[in-house]
């Protein structure tokens, strides 16, 4: 059976690509692929009436990350996985593959966003060294601060 | 055999709402994985692979290469549209 897994992230600014999070597996020779579950974004900070786009897409490689965070198991008394996480600021963006979006969508700062995958449908990764996904700012209308977290299974 | 029409769901929830100001259906494309959210009458070119029975997200993704076969292509590092060329020996 998975293990289920979060990693989140408590602020990162928007902009112009902006990754908040990228999940990426750490393992030399993975045998399992990543699955996506849920996602969920929500504004910190003083809220106003601003706007942003967000795109979620697999990324090939890692950047040079603000911070890490090794994902939690849900099961405390589960075993470690074989994913990592960078969190934003990145001072290098993680690598995109283009044109191949996994979600994008639009939020007001005010607002929180949440998606969930039914059964069988979820966002996959590939089992490679450094592979995974990344959650990013694409456009906003001004720099807002949002906290974001992502549930996944491997 | 009945198909699911709904394979996500995104929300957008207001802190003075006391329900979500928006729930919409996503579904999932079948050669990238990608989900979408079908706007029928929005004018953005959709489509339906009848060879694996579900949904593509756009022209991008007409070229048939199934999901399970897209990402071992991106683990072998192959051309992602590679599809095996499957000959019948008998």
């Amino acid at each position: 059976m998975s293990e289920k897994f979060s990693t989140e992230v408590a602020s990162v600014a928007t902009g112009t690509d902006k990754t908040a999070i990228n999940l990426f597996h750490s393992a030399a020779t993975p045998t399992n692929r990543g699955q996506i579950k849920e996602v969920f974004v929500g504004g910190v900070g003083t809220p106003g009436d601003n706007s942003a786009t967000f795109y979620l897409g697999r990324t090939t490689a890692v950047g040079t990350e603000g911070s890490g965070l090794v994902p939690n198991n849900i099961d405390p008394a589960g075993p470690a996985g074989d994913f990592d996480s960078g969190l934003g600021v990145f001072s290098g963006e993680p690598t995109y593959t283009a044109a191949k979006q996994l979600l994008r969508f639009g939020l007001n700062h005010r607002g929180t966003w949440r998606w969930v995958a039914d059964q069988g449908y979820e966002l996959r990764m590939t089992a490679t060294q450094n592979n995974g996904a990344g959650l990013k700012s694409t456009s906003s209308s001004s720099t807002q601060a949002y906290s974001s977290c992502i549930l996944f299974e491997e | 055999m009945l198909r699911k029409t709904e394979h996500g769901r995104a929300t957008w929830m207001d802190p003075g709402a006391d329900r979500p100001l928006l729930e919409i259906k996503t579904v999932m494309c079948c050669h990238c994985g990608g989900h979408f959210q079908p706007e029928p009458g929005s004018g953005k070119i959709r489509g339906f692979c009848f060879t694996c029975m579900g949904p593509i997200c756009g022209p991008g993704c007409q070229e048939c290469v199934p999901l399970e076969q897209y990402l071992s292509n991106l683990e072998a590092g192959r051309d992602p549209s590679f599809r095996p060329i499957i000959v019948p020996t008998s």
